[in-house]
């Protein structure tokens, strides 16, 4: 608290008149600040060292947190006691003069009391001669006028406070202002904004305490704070809390509540308050906290998504390091695989760049690879006239149909010698559909071929043998066959002469015996013509044929044989058979081969049970079957496993290379041959061929 | 030539069937063919004369099973067969059981004609003999039991008074007996009954 200026005065006259009274070189005088209890220094007079704290501004003498006064100068208002020492050093208070301090030789220090309160100190050193009870007296009067001004003084501040909050009050503060009752929470005052903030008129907030107008969740915190504020905890209480508007309404405010000092009683009698109305603020603040929720918790989002991010691009530079790496590696790798292939490998980019060749192309080709390298349309030159065809439709094929694709292929290598190639092949193409040109391989077969052709003949010549052996075997059979044509010319040649010879000749039954006989002829000529075929090499060519018709020539050739076994024979063409592709020689000696051991298993039943039954079927496959059943002995377990093996045969005289070579022909042609026992008697065998489809047409 | 007769012919194969009968139609004879032995067994009487050409290699049922079946029906028309080349066995027992020829085809080395012809010679005569035979048997069916056991006793050479003594009768009763055997027989002699009854094999009866 400033002194006024007439205290000051006051204190400036008193202490001159003091200093006078007892010839001190030194005075002080003070007041104690009510609120701090500070000893606050009006003036110190006399002559001052310049090291020494205490000059200029005036000393401030602080009350310690046990309510008492340091050193020597305030040992009077610890003791509320005035007193003299004329050898200060000696005092039992004193702690010494500080370094630099004004040495202080005689003391003398009046507390000034104001109805027992502490206000003030009047304090004298340093006379020329020592300090007597009579200067104590007379400074005891000068601090007893001292707290009348003092009082004085108060009450003017209080007078003027109160002017000014009147005044502050009444005008038009952009805050709310509210004086209450520190007891009963009693509104005194309020100015025009507070009535505003709360919705009341001037006449109805003096009617109200704050408790009333307090919210109820906020009272409690209101009422601890003002609490703290009456005992002197705190010197102001500023707290944000809401009111209850008029209408019902929170309305949150904050504000600052001071104790007013009543005029001549410790306690205050009145609180002033400030309130500031925040409710847009709060309004805002909380408008802001969600925001700052949201923000934050998009923010956090964001962050654990690009942290995420982070951490996948992290690992996908170290995977991408690692695959170059491997790449790399990988490169190196496969190109020794490359170089070290056996086969001739290579690749050509679209416009017919060879991008790779194998050095294996030198040894198959005779040509190395750079060579190739040089003449892309080498690979062609060099492939045998005859095949040409194949490649060429190879490259259609590979155009149309993307995907692996193998042939077979010769070459004349460069020193002129024929190598058997089997090519396979594959377009590179990308994901996104663009082609890296063709990879292909090439493998020297040539040494398979040969040994396949070897096998080839081998097999032909067996199947011939075998045939030439069938025929042996149907030689008798076929004796008659020719018989019955050739008897039949005889005869009708006999009675053609009779006709001839009777008159008049009978021409018209002339005619007919030489029709019949050339009919007889031309029949004769068949059976020596399937004779014939049957002891004729087979050309490998194939064509379309019809299983059924097949099959009744093939009875045909057989109906003898069939005769003189006493075999009846039943036979279901399924008719509308789809065709198949095959060489009618080679399939007849199959159906021949199936017959006959058929009809061979059936020699030990008496005639009557020799039952053979023909079928031919579509399979669920779509492939065309033909079933030969017999009466017969049946086969074992290992007849039916060992089927077709060369030499395998159950029958004493057999050479077992009929059903070998039979199961060989079917094959070839793509099919199955197989046998399963019947549930009553005898055996059945299948064989089955692929049906021609429109694409083989 | 005049003979005269119908040919059964009995073979699967048309060619065969159609040129056989036209060979037998050239010379006039009547020919009747059949595609199997079942169609032919199917005819419940035959001509006469006839003769009957068998294929020994037919399907299901061969020569031989119709040879077989003629037989069983006391069929006496006379078989001819025909064969091919390899099946011996089968011809030699189609003569055991009573075929009166086999003929090979295809008939280079033989007449076809010439053992049809044969053929039915034969069973005409057969047919003249099993007449005469049918006639002694009917007259010797007129015969009492009595008369039938004097003539068989006549007929080992006994005289009246021995034949008397056998069956205990008088040599007049004997001497009537012997006289209506004679007419009923209608023989002049006891050669003659003798030779009858030798041709209608009554000699065992």
């Amino acid at each position: 608290m400033e002194p006024t200026s007439g205290v000051s005065e006051i204190s400036e006259a008193l202490l001159s008149e003091a200093q006078a009274l007892t010839g001190s070189a030194h005075g002080f005088i003070s007041s104690i600040d009510p609120l701090t209890g500070d000893n606050i220094g009006h003036t110190l007079r006399g002559p001052v060292p310049d090291s020494c704290g205490v000059n200029q501004p005036p000393p401030v003498l602080r009350r310690g947190a046990d309510g008492l006064y340091p050193s020597l100068w305030g040992h009077a208002l610890n003791t509320r006691a005035a007193f003299y020492s004329n050898d200060p050093a000696s005092h039992p208070v004193s702690k010494g003069v500080p370094e630099g301090h004004i040495i202080v030789k005689r003391f003398l220090s009046v507390p000034v009391l104001l109805n027992q309160e502490l206000v003030g100190q009047i304090a004298v050193a340093n006379p020329p001669r020592d300090y007597t009870d009579a200067d104590l007296r007379n400074l005891a009067s000068l601090a007893d006028i001292y707290a009348l001004a003092i009082q004085r003084m108060r009450f003017e501040d209080a007078l003027r406070r109160e002017r000014d909050f009147a005044a502050l009050i009444t005008s038009n503060a952009a805050v709310g202002i509210v004086l209450t009752d520190a007891r009963t929470g009693q509104f005194v005052r309020a100015n025009q904004k507070f009535c505003e903030i709360v919705g009341y008129t001037l006449q109805e907030v003096s009617s109200l305490s704050f408790q009333q107008l307090t919210h109820p969740d906020d009272l409690d915190r209101s009422l601890e704070g003002l609490q703290k504020l009456r005992i002197g905890e705190i010197r102001e209480l500023a707290m944000e809390k809401r009111y209850l508007h008029k209408d019902g309404a929170p309305v949150w405010v904050r504000l600052a509540v001071a104790p007013l000092p009543a005029r001549g009683e410790g306690e205050a009698a009145l609180h002033i308050a400030v309130v500031e109305d925040i409710t847009l603020r709060k309004r805002i603040e909380l408008e802001l906290t969600r925001a700052r929720a949201n923000l934050e918790s998009t923010v956090e989002q964001r962050t654990a998504e690009l942290r995420a991010a982070n951490t996948e691009l992290r690992h996908q530079m170290e995977l991408r390091r690692f695959r170059e790496e491997e790449l790399e590696e990988a490169e190196r790798r496969y190109r020794t695989v490359a170089d070290f292939t056996y086969d001739w490998e290579y690749w050509r980019t679209p416009d017919g760049t060879l991008l790779y060749c194998s050095p294996s192309c030198e040894r198959i080709s005779g040509y190395t690879p750079s060579e190739m390298a040089a003449k892309p349309q080498l690979l062609e030159e060099i492939i045998e006239p005859e095949d040409r065809r194949i490649w060429n439709e190879h490259l259609c094929a590979i155009r149309t149909a993307p995907g692996p694709q193998v042939v077979e292929f010769r070459i004349r290598s460069k020193s002129g010698a024929t190598r058997w190639i089997e090519h396979s092949c594959q377009p590179v193409i990308l994901p996104d559909g663009q082609s890296l040109g063709v990879r292909a391989s090439n493998r020297d077969i040539t040494d398979r071929k040969n040994a396949e052709m070897t096998t080839q003949h081998l097999r032909q010549e067996m199947a011939l043998v075998s045939r030439i052996t069938t025929a042996g075997q149907l030689a008798a059979a076929l004796a008659h066959e020719l018989n019955q044509p050739l008897g039949a010319i005889v005869c009708n040649a006999q009675a053609a002469g009779h006709f001839l010879n009777q008159a008049p000749p009978d021409l018209a039954e002339l005619y007919s015996s030489l029709q019949d006989i050339e009919d007889a002829a031309k029949r004769a000529g068949q059976v020596i013509q399937r004779l014939r075929a049957m002891y004729r090499r087979t050309d490998p060519q194939r064509g379309s044929l019809e299983l059924n018709r097949l099959l009744q020539e093939t009875l045909e050739l057989l109906h003898s044989e069939l005769l003189l076994r006493s075999i009846a024979v039943r036979t279901d063409f399924s008719s509308g058979l789809p065709g198949i592709s095959g060489n009618s020689i080679e399939l007849q000696q199959v159906v021949i081969n199936l017959v006959m051991n058929a009809l061979d298993a059936m020699t030990a039943l008496p005639p009557t049970g020799r039952q053979l039954h023909i079928q031919t079927a579509q399979s669920a496959t779509g492939a065309v079957q033909l079933r030969i059943r017999d009466s017969g002995v049946g086969l074992s377990a290992e007849q039916i496993e060992r089927l077709g093996e060369p030499f395998f045969t159950s029958k004493p005289k057999g050479m077992g290379m009929g059903l070998a070579i039979s199961r060989h022909i079917i094959e070839a042609h793509g099919g199955r041959l197989w046998a399963t026992n019947n549930p009553d008697q005898g055996a059945t065998f299948y064989m089955e061929l692929p049906a021609l489809t429109a694409k083989d047409l | 030539m005049s003979t005269s007769g119908t040919v059964y012919i009995v073979d699967d194969d048309p060619g065969m069937r159609r040129a056989m009968a036209r060979l037998c139609a050239s010379t006039g004879l009547k020919a009747d063919t059949f595609a199997t032995a079942s169609d032919f067994l199917a005819l419940t009487q035959l001509d006469r004369p006839a003769c009957i050409l068998l294929d020994l290699c037919m399907p299901r049922q061969n020569g031989l099973d119709v040879q077989a079946e003629l037989a069983r029906r006391s069929i006496q028309a006379p078989v001819v067969f025909i064969t091919g080349h390899g099946d011996i066995p089968s011809t030699v027992r189609a003569m055991k059981a009573g075929a009166v020829d086999f003929i090979t085809k295809p008939f280079d080395h033989h007449d076809l004609l010439g053992i049809i012809r044969k053929a039915l010679e034969k069973d005409l005569a057969r047919q003249t003999a099993d007449s005469e035979t049918q006639l002694i048997h009917q007259q010797f069916h007129t015969l009492t039991p009595r008369e039938a056991e004097v003539m068989k006793l006549v007929m080992r050479g006994m005289l009246n008074k021995q034949i008397a003594a056998e069956l205990g009768a008088s040599e007049q009763t004997i001497k009537v007996h012997r006289g209506r055997v004679m007419d009923k027989m209608r023989v002049e002699s006891v050669a003659e009954l003798v030779q009858a009854a030798v041709k209608a094999g009554l000699l065992g009866k």
